[in-house]
């Protein structure tokens, strides 16, 4: 009988004993981090719809490094880098998420997918009862996206690296995501982490930050609900249709995700329920899921220990602060001059993170006052956000590819 | 509903034709524009497109006796 190696056989562990000491740490690391985002996100601390496939591809990924020749340790989930034609067919047909990467996520895909499920469960109405307002606070609450790209620059980052950066400011994942590949490829799965991370995080920290900023009496302003107009479907798709194509005509870049988002409003209002419920349901959340998967799966030891990250986990942070605090100053600007009748609380909506934040604006105001309905208005805000962020990211990109 | 869509068309036509002029403006004339006068072109030109947006959305609202 041969003799057995069973270092060998269980070669998880075998390429960790044989693997430079750092990235066996930083595998064990990554390993416990992702175990601990799947409790974290069942438990309802962080979002469960990212957090539980990202952390159990983080840590199925980690474990499951082997021999792929006599000199080569890797996986067979997926090989980012393989761009050259031979090499990336070999990749197609050994690594069994390849086909989902190459064919959605490294074109920017999944991010217009997601656009068409955010589109779909956007009603556009909420945006017209107030737009200068909802634009207003929307772009102040960019603050962060705009005053990131400096500090990050001062921080030893390119251009782009820092542009890409900064778009966490946005609060908009896929926004982030689609910046980060056509700005800084060799980033965008740190960036793209940090961002579902801090996205996760913000729905628990944007509370305190409401409370810490505005007083009780402001969070319990009550609107007028007679303020809200009824919209007719035709005038939400004649505005949906005229808006895209302005954007898209100014931003040629970023038409994809203009032409998914309105696309999803559309058809949200076309009342085609089988496509709405199709794009709102099995896109929106099927894209939802293989992004975090994926995301999870590309959190490789060696793609963390980048000396980078760390300054991405501080700029990152430091962006959805400062939006944070932009989008509430620009909710106290239109307190005041408004005559001290509209609710402060709505600008951190601005923030886009369609639609968290909106809810978080509304749950903070009825803590207030349980008569105060601030939704309707922190909708508009965080549709307008959205349009905003793809602004930005689209000026970014244009400026700097 | 007739008569709404009466009242509000100077509204979306207005609206909708200071958005493409504000296009013209960053895509068509800008570009043309050295220096300082092309700045001031791209800057009218987004600026024009939110107003006109912003005229658009105007058109939306209501009065309540629209409603009824």
């Amino acid at each position: 009988m041969p003799e057995i190696d069973f270092l060998y056989i269980f070669q998880g562990i075998a390429t960790m004993v044989a693997s430079d000491p750092m990235i066996a740490v930083a595998r064990i690391v990554l390993i416990a981090l992702g175990i601990a985002f799947v409790y974290l996100g069942a438990k309802g601390t962080l979002e469960p719809l990212i957090m539980i496939p990202m952390g159990f591809g983080m840590a199925s990924v980690n474990a499951g490094v082997l021999y792929l020749s006599a000199t080569r340790i890797g996986t067979i989930f997926i090989d980012p880098m393989a761009s050259d034609p031979a090499q990336l067919m070999d990749a197609l047909q050994i690594n069994f998420l390849q086909p989902i990467f190459t064919f959605t996520f490294a074109n920017g895909l999944i991010a217009c997918l997601i656009f068409l499920g955010i589109g779909a469960i956007s009603d556009i109405g909420y945006m017209l009862i107030s737009p200068f307002r909802s634009m207003f606070i929307a772009l102040m609450a960019e603050l962060g996206t705009l005053l990131t790209f400096p500090i990050a620059v001062a921080m030893g980052l390119t251009y782009k690296e820092a542009a890409a950066i900064a778009m966490v400011g946005s609060a908009d994942a896929p926004m982030v995501l689609y910046a980060s590949l056509l700005l800084a490829k060799d980033l965008f799965v740190p960036i793209t982490i940090v961002a579902y991370l801090y996205l996760s995080l913000a729905y628990a920290g944007y509370p305190y930050m409401i409370r810490l900023l505005i007083p009780k009496e402001l969070r319990g302003i009550k609107m007028d609900v007679r303020q809200v107009p009824n919209v007719t479907r035709a005038e939400k798709m004649t505005f949906a249709v005229i808006t895209s194509t302005l954007l898209c005509l100014l931003f040629p870049v970023a038409a994809p995700l203009f032409m998914s988002f309105f696309l999803g409003v559309i058809i949200r209002e076309s009342g085609v329920t089988q496509f709405t419920e199709f794009l709102s349901g099995t896109v929106l959340y099927g894209a939802t899921f293989f992004l975090g998967l994926l995301l999870g799966v590309l959190t490789e030891a060696s793609t963390l220990l980048n000396p980078k990250v760390i300054l991405l986990l501080i700029l990152g942070i430091t962006a959805l602060l400062i939006s944070g605090v932009g989008g509430i100053i620009g909710g106290y600007i239109v307190y005041w001059a408004s005559g001290r009748t509209y609710n402060p609380v709505i600008g951190i909506a601005g923030v886009s993170c369609l639609p968290t934040t909106a809810k978080v604006a509304q749950k903070e105001a009825r803590d207030a006052n349980k008569f105060a309905i601030i939704l309707p208005w922190a909708m508009g805000a965080s549709i307008s956000g959205v349009i905003t962020s793809a602004i930005i990211a689209a000026i970014y990109v244009t400026v700097l590819r | 509903m007739n008569r709404i869509i009466k009242e509000k068309r100077a509204y979306w036509i207005g609206g909708t034709l200071t958005g493409f002029l504000g296009v013209a403006l960053v895509r068509l004339l800008a570009p043309e524009l050295a220096g300082v006068p092309g700045n001031i072109a791209l800057a009218a030109g987004y600026a024009l497109v939110i107003a006109g947006l912003t005229i658009i959305a105007c058109g939306t609202r209501r009065k309540p006796a629209d409603l009824s």
